[in-house]
């Protein structure tokens, strides 16, 4: 783990997020713990509705209305997050930690030019003027890379393409100088020229701005490109963390590895790429054990009756799965199997 | 920012709907200006006045004396009984007050008020409906004495500018003299109820007759249709945008409180909404009006109180789609505070659909008004307002000799109200083409 004796930025325990729905109460975040270190990249990679993007939107309590943090600790530096007023939460959004979405068309207010947008946060939290606000403006955009930022600072959303929206996006976020960005899916959204250079935009301003970034993603190709380390979700809980390579070359859990034989892989002679079956199911029905059980290739009737416990397998490698070692003994067969 | 002005500006002149749209309401708007202008309205002269007038036209020393008592006997005229007349009803306010005090009977103050009616200071129905309504009688009775009042103290005023023009002379007294005479015209106009959007009757024949020079749209029932067209269209404006104005800030509240709230609050606003709009506009408009008396301020409060509900579910549902949309969690995560999100980042998304309609409204309303008038229940007998010239035209429409022969009678008014709703529709659509930046491409 990278700058293991710093303070963590970010500290978030035991996070339990639960929505109200009209088919009853969903439990969409269980138990989720993890630790933000300065200037490092977390991914938290999962499909959907594993609760990735509700962990990430809690630690600036940013929930949609019928959703609330059941219990938990969110330490942001010296702020204990769930105990801010408002107000306090107010300067701590944008200004320290900000935010880029997915849908870059959606994120920008349609009836304001992306100027207007930037200027705004700078307004609001750095207390500059019109003009000391338009011109850091436009620096900032041409840091992310827009051409004739002096022009399309005064340009609508509608009148840029995908990436450039998704540049505007980022160069709004970082207006502030934050020192931690929450990306969520990005790329998702963009052509896969384009995803490479916001990408790579993403890394120098990193390195730029000094920041971290909670990269919330399920393409693992993008993983592998940008995080130091990796949480994988599933279900609303954590079933393996560890640092990327770890993840990678040792997955120890049945989830991340079928995740990981499920892309195709260039080096290696495939013919068929191994899928999971099945799909996650509804939240309100999850197997009451292990939350993967009802799809996994190693499950035994412990794993439906029990959850395991996230534990630590080797150092800073954690995982949750009764049978690892039944996992690394059958895995070459059930491969041979599914082919 | 100005650039994009420029641009939006260039798209506007440049969309033919808004041209045409615009150039309609311009026209109307010149022809409500200078109504007074384009069908000078006949102004009753007191005689008094008018001498008065002429006399200082050509003013010399020795007609000083002749104007003050020209202006004696308006006054004389206007004013001779003002004072009488204050101090009876401000003794029957008293024997009122203590009726209230039960210090007098009501036999006793009904005798009091016999005796004013026979005076004719008062008008005889105060002392019938007595009995009946006794309430609503000294509620009327109060208001005749605020009138009264009023015309007491300005008869006071008036004699003492009498007596101050007796003071001085030469170019001075000429100055203050026009002065004096405008003031009394004034006063003159309000004792008689005079009222420019009366139509004044031109002639004695019923029969409808045919534009000719000095009438160019022709005459139904007595009234001169070129004067009620053009003094229609202040009626038409003001029906059109004080109902819409109105109706849409209720709208607008109703909707935006039942979005932004939710539960409960929303649940019983929309459904008082609904309510509402389950009955039909028509009748529901035209059984208010009854209630509530004929009359153009009548008819308006019938239409505004029916009238906001599109409103109110336009602004509310474009809110809640708003509210859900990733600009407003964006805004969020940047620390904007709820408020801004409502002004700055759901308004402006939410607003347009709502000014579009309530432009297209504008026209619509005008459309309603004239069909409650047609039925006899908007403006009163002779009112300036193209729905009752219509209403006028109804006995007429099957014609004498032929059908056509009374054309003008439904044209004029009717062109002018399709004018007019074409006008607001075409610059409601332009509207919505070119300041929505969602329609741009």
């Amino acid at each position: 783990m990278l700058n293991n004796n710093e303070k963590p930025l970010l500290k978030v325990e035991n996070l339990h997020v639960h929505f109200k729905t009209e088919d009853g109460i969903i439990k969409a975040v269980n138990g989720v713990s993890f630790e933000l270190y300065p200037g490092e990249t977390l991914a938290i990679v999962g499909e959907s509705g594993s609760g990735k993007t509700v962990t990430a939107l809690s630690t600036i309590r940013l929930l949609d209305e019928n959703g609330w943090i059941e219990e938990g600790k969110i330490q942001y530096k010296d702020n204990d997050v769930l105990s801010l007023s408002d107000n306090q939460l107010r300067k701590i959004r944008g200004k320290e930690i900000s935010m880029i979405f997915q849908e870059p068309m959606t994120a920008l207010n349609p009836v304001f030019t992306i100027g207007d947008q930037i200027i705004e946060s700078l307004e609001l939290h750095l207390d500059m003027n019109k003009q000391e606000a338009r011109r850091k403006a436009i620096d900032l955009l041409r840091k992310v890379g827009i051409p004739e930022p002096e022009r399309r600072i005064d340009q609508y959303p509608h009148e840029l393409s995908g990436g450039m929206r998704q540049r505007a996006m980022i160069a709004m976020a970082l207006s502030c100088n934050p020192s931690i960005l929450i990306a969520d899916e990005p790329t998702t959204a963009l052509d896969v020229t384009i995803q490479a250079q916001i990408l790579e935009l993403m890394k120098d301003l990193q390195k730029e701005f000094q920041m971290s970034i909670i990269f919330i993603t399920h393409d693992l190709g993008v993983v592998a490109e940008m995080a130091d380390r990796a949480i994988v979700m599933y279900g609303g809980e954590v079933v393996e963390a560890a640092d990327i390579i770890t993840i990678f070359k040792k997955p120890r859990h049945p989830y991340t590895w079928g995740l990981m034989n499920s892309i195709p892989r260039i080096d290696k002679d495939e013919e068929r790429l191994l899928s999971i079956p099945g799909v996650v199911p509804n939240p309100l029905n999850f197997p009451k054990g292990c939350k993967f059980s009802n799809r996994c290739f190693f499950a035994d009737e412990k794993c439906v009756e029990e959850n395991p416990n996230l534990e630590e397998i080797e150092e800073n490698h954690f995982s949750r799965c009764w049978h690892i070692d039944r996992m690394l003994r059958e895995m070459h067969k059930v491969k041979e199997g599914e082919r | 920012m100005s650039e994009e002005f420029k641009r939006t500006l260039k798209r506007f002149f440049t969309n033919p709907s808004a041209l045409i749209g615009v150039t309609i309401l311009i026209f109307f708007i010149i022809i409500a200006i200078f109504a007074p202008w384009i069908a000078p309205p006949k102004i009753p002269v007191n005689k008094n006045l008018e001498k008065a007038r002429n006399l200082l036209e050509n003013y010399s020393e020795e007609n000083k004396y002749l104007i003050i008592n020209e202006l004696k006997n308006f006054w004389d005229d206007t004013y001779f009984f003002a004072e009488d007349d204050y101090i009876e009803l401000s003794n029957l306010m008293e024997t009122i007050a203590k009726f209230h005090n039960k210090e007098v009977s009501s036999n006793e103050l009904k005798a009091h008020i016999k005796e004013l009616t026979d005076y004719y200071i008062l008008n005889i129905t105060y002392y019938e409906k007595f009995d009946e309504e006794t309430n609503k009688v000294i509620k009327n009775l109060k208001k005749e004495y605020n009138k009264i009042e009023k015309k007491y103290k300005e008869s006071v005023i008036s004699l003492n500018l009498i007596n101050e023009l007796e003071k001085i002379d030469g170019e001075e007294f000429v100055k203050q003299a026009i002065k004096v005479v405008s003031r009394f015209d004034k006063n003159f106009h309000e004792a008689i109820g005079f009222n420019p959007y009366i139509m004044p009757n031109v002639t004695t024949t019923r029969t409808p007759i045919p534009p000719s020079k000095e009438h160019p749209f022709g005459i139904v029932n007595q009234k001169d249709i070129f004067y009620g067209v053009i003094w229609g269209t202040r009626t038409a404006f003001e029906i059109g945008l004080v109902v819409v104005a109105i109706s849409t800030v209720i709208g607008l509240f109703i909707g935006s409180v039942a979005a932004y709230f939710g539960g409960w609050l929303e649940e019983v606003l929309m459904r008082i909404t609904d309510i509402f709009m389950s009955i039909p506009f028509m009748l529901a408009a035209m059984v208010l009006t009854t209630i509530l008396g004929l009359g153009i301020k009548n008819m308006m409060i019938a239409l505004i109180v029916f009238g906001w509900m599109v409103t109110a579910r336009l602004i509310r549902g474009n809110i809640l789609q708003a509210k859900n949309e990733q600009y407003v969690m964006a805004a969020k995560a940047l620390g904007v505070s709820d408020f801004f999100i409502i002004v700055k980042h759901i308004l402006p998304n939410t607003i347009f659909p709502v000014l579009i309609n309530a432009t297209m409204r504008i026209g619509s309303m005008v459309i309603t008004a004239a069909a409650l008038s047609f039925l006899g229940l908007g403006a009163p007998q002779g009112y300036a307002d193209w729905g009752s010239i219509l209403s006028y035209s109804r006995d007429w429409i099957i014609g004498g000799t032929n059908p056509t022969q009374y054309w003008f009678t439904i044209l004029y008014p009717g062109i002018a109200m399709i004018l007019f709703v074409i006008g607001w529709n075409l610059l409601g659509d332009a509207l919505r083409d070119v300041f929505d930046p969602r329609m741009r491409h």
